[in-house]
């Protein structure tokens, strides 16, 4: 009975790690296929595989175009989607339904990815984030281009940009200012978050 | 105040033949809160961590431990694969146990409640979670104490010999689940005790080191409960060693009077030095973020709109929107107080980051020192590694890069 006592006590004491694991999101990505999809398609826009983050979104959330507002995975699909379309120009060769063949459906898809993302910030308010979405596609927008890069100013001044994307247009932006050692610290953010730092380049207007 | 009253508890104590009694008198019961005791019991949602504390359950999704037991028990829904089951199982470690709430005005003083709430510390050393530190001001933190030991109560007091005590202690096997740190108590003997492993586990997880006893308990309770302890604790997991009554009051008086060295002092450590290696975002990721961060900060959208009490809120906490469930998450910051968002990742004057100052400050409040105007993370469990803080903060300081392709 001691010995039982005294292995029991070291093996408590000794054998189990000293590390919480956390859950909620971490449970859900095992048990639910939806979320374990949906972030693999965020992954992969970070990874700029910008198409397939798309694709991988549109599987998990067909109805994207008719997201109005909302919560949870179809609120993330419609994002994923949305910024794709913004990055890609208004375009998702080979996507039923963003596939663009004129100038005309490039501009209709990309005012309903400034809609989408506008309906995402504002169901998550303050939230960088949703914030630097929104301001990225903005700023893509030869239409809305002013507000967009007001915007991703405004966020950079507080280190609160969180894409390397969106540090890249503040990069263009402020090297079109001549602003050069401000856009070469943008740079530095954009290559630092970016896992393709060679995306990170001012291209010439 | 807590240790001026538990000093003239032993004051009044009187000594004839090596008896020593205790009177309850030094504890009144605590005056009653009514109402408002009740609503700041739901305000800082007591009942997501505590049983029996009166309120209605939670679910599982925002509730402490349950989900953590259920997985140890094998009862998690949905099923999962077996495998998967096993990693999780192996992973929490914390967070599986909570003490109930259940009567404790048959048993705490309410002035330490008082005091504990303000300033919460370890209690039970193998519980390896702790009480958090909540946003709550004396005033609540004293109708809190008086809602949870308000109730009708006993005038008592206890006789015993704590020299006789003090062989009982030995002889019943009490350390082999209680530390009593600063006692001179006999060596663990095999606790007389039949119990799995798992209710063994269970039952240490919980127990109290008792040097805190005498300024927790009323006097005349400690021996109830060694008698009968589901009388005092109904869903306790003490277990009943048929003492008589005068065996009870000796081992009582001797855990409430045998005499305590001063514990050694701790100190705040050293700021971790950075590492000289490059430090990847997949390793602070892996290593810190989704072991330990994930269970407060993450996202919402993936978990039915829970994202943990530091991003939605709870505990009498206001959202604070941190999400530490991906890297885009991490820069997206932290919400102030006055509603501003503020970098986790930009140094301030004094060079250290905000993220890597909450992990510092909870190293500082285990050693029994606060940071003004910072809350140490993660809340209620134990600091960091200090190999894990100069990670993040290494990670930081290389300028918070993602992993490359």
């Amino acid at each position: 009975m001691r010995f039982m006592f005294l292995a029991l006590t070291a093996f408590v004491s000794l054998a189990v790690p000293r590390t919480a694991s956390g859950c909620l999101n971490g449970v859900e990505l095992e048990v639910d296929p939806e979320v374990g999809a949906m972030q693999s398609a965020e992954r992969a826009l970070t990874a700029n595989r910008t198409l397939d983050a798309a694709r991988a979104a549109l599987r998990v959330s067909p109805d994207v175009r008719s997201f109005r507002g909302g919560t949870g995975i179809a609120r993330r699909a419609a994002r994923v989607v949305a910024l794709a379309v913004t990055r890609l120009g208004g375009s998702l060769p080979g996507v039923s339904g963003f596939s663009a063949r004129s100038d005309a459906q490039r501009t209709r898809n990309l005012t309903w990815a400034i809609a989408t993302l506008t309906a995402v910030a504002q169901g998550r308010a303050n939230d960088p984030v949703a914030d630097t979405d929104l301001a990225e596609a903005l700023a893509r927008n030869p239409a809305t281009r002013g507000e967009g890069m007001r915007r991703l100013e405004a966020l950079a001044s507080r280190e609160l940009v969180t894409s390397a994307h969106a540090w890249l247009l503040v990069a263009e932006g402020r090297a079109a200012a001549q602003q050069a050692a401000r856009a070469e610290l943008a740079l530095d953010r954009c290559r630092a978050m970016s896992r393709s730092p060679a995306m990170c380049v001012v291209r010439r207007a | 105040m807590v240790v001026l009253v538990a000093l003239a508890a032993v004051a009044r104590a009187r000594s004839h033949r090596g008896e020593v009694t205790l009177d309850d008198a030094a504890h009144p019961p605590a005056m009653a809160s009514g109402d408002e005791g009740r609503a700041l019991l739901a305000r800082f949602e007591c009942n997501r961590c505590h049983d029996g504390t009166g309120l209605a359950s939670v679910a599982r999704e925002r509730h402490c431990v349950r989900c953590h037991q259920e997985v140890h028990q094998g009862t998690f829904t949905p099923p999962v694969p077996a495998a998967t089951l096993a990693r999780w199982q192996q992973h929490i470690v914390h967070l599986r146990e909570v003490p109930s709430l259940a009567a404790l005005g048959s048993r705490l003083r309410s002035e330490w409640v008082e005091a504990y709430l303000l300033a919460p510390h370890a209690l039970r050393p193998e519980l390896g979670a702790t009480m958090p530190r909540l946003a709550l001001n004396t005033h609540d933190a004293r109708t809190l104490a008086r809602w949870l030991t308000e109730g009708p109560r006993v005038r008592a007091s206890v006789t015993g010999n704590g020299a006789r005590g003090r062989t009982r202690y030995g002889a019943l096997g009490c350390g082999t689940c209680h530390q009593f740190s600063g006692a001179s108590a006999p060596a663990a003997a095999p606790a007389p005790l039949s119990l799995t492993p798992d209710e063994f586990a269970r039952a240490r997880s919980l127990a109290p080191d008792l040097r805190s006893t005498r300024d927790r308990w009323i006097p005349s309770a400690v021996a109830a409960h060694l008698m009968n302890p589901r009388a005092t604790v109904p869903d306790g997991v003490m277990p009943s060693f048929g003492l008589s009554a005068g065996d009870a009051a000796d081992l009582a008086i001797f855990v409430l009077t045998t005499p305590l060295a001063p514990l050694a002092t701790r100190h705040v450590p050293p700021r971790p030095a950075r590492l000289a290696r490059p430090v990847r975002w997949s390793e602070v990721e892996s290593r810190v973020l989704r072991r330990t961060c994930w269970h407060c900060h993450s996202e919402p959208d993936f978990a039915r709109g829970e994202g943990g009490v530091g991003n939605v809120g709870g505990f009498g906490f206001a959202p604070r929107g941190v999400n530490l469930a991906s890297y885009e998450g991490l820069y997206a910051g932290v919400l102030s107080p006055t509603g501003e968002r503020e970098s986790l990742l930009r140094p301030g004057p004094d060079g250290v980051a905000p993220l890597v100052r909450v992990l510092l400050a909870r190293q500082a409040e285990e050693a029994g020192a606060r940071v003004e105007g910072v809350r140490g993370m993660p809340l209620g469990l134990p600091a960091l590694a200090p190999d894990e803080i100069a990670l993040v903060d290494t990670w930081i300081a290389q300028g918070a890069r993602v992993d490359g392709e």
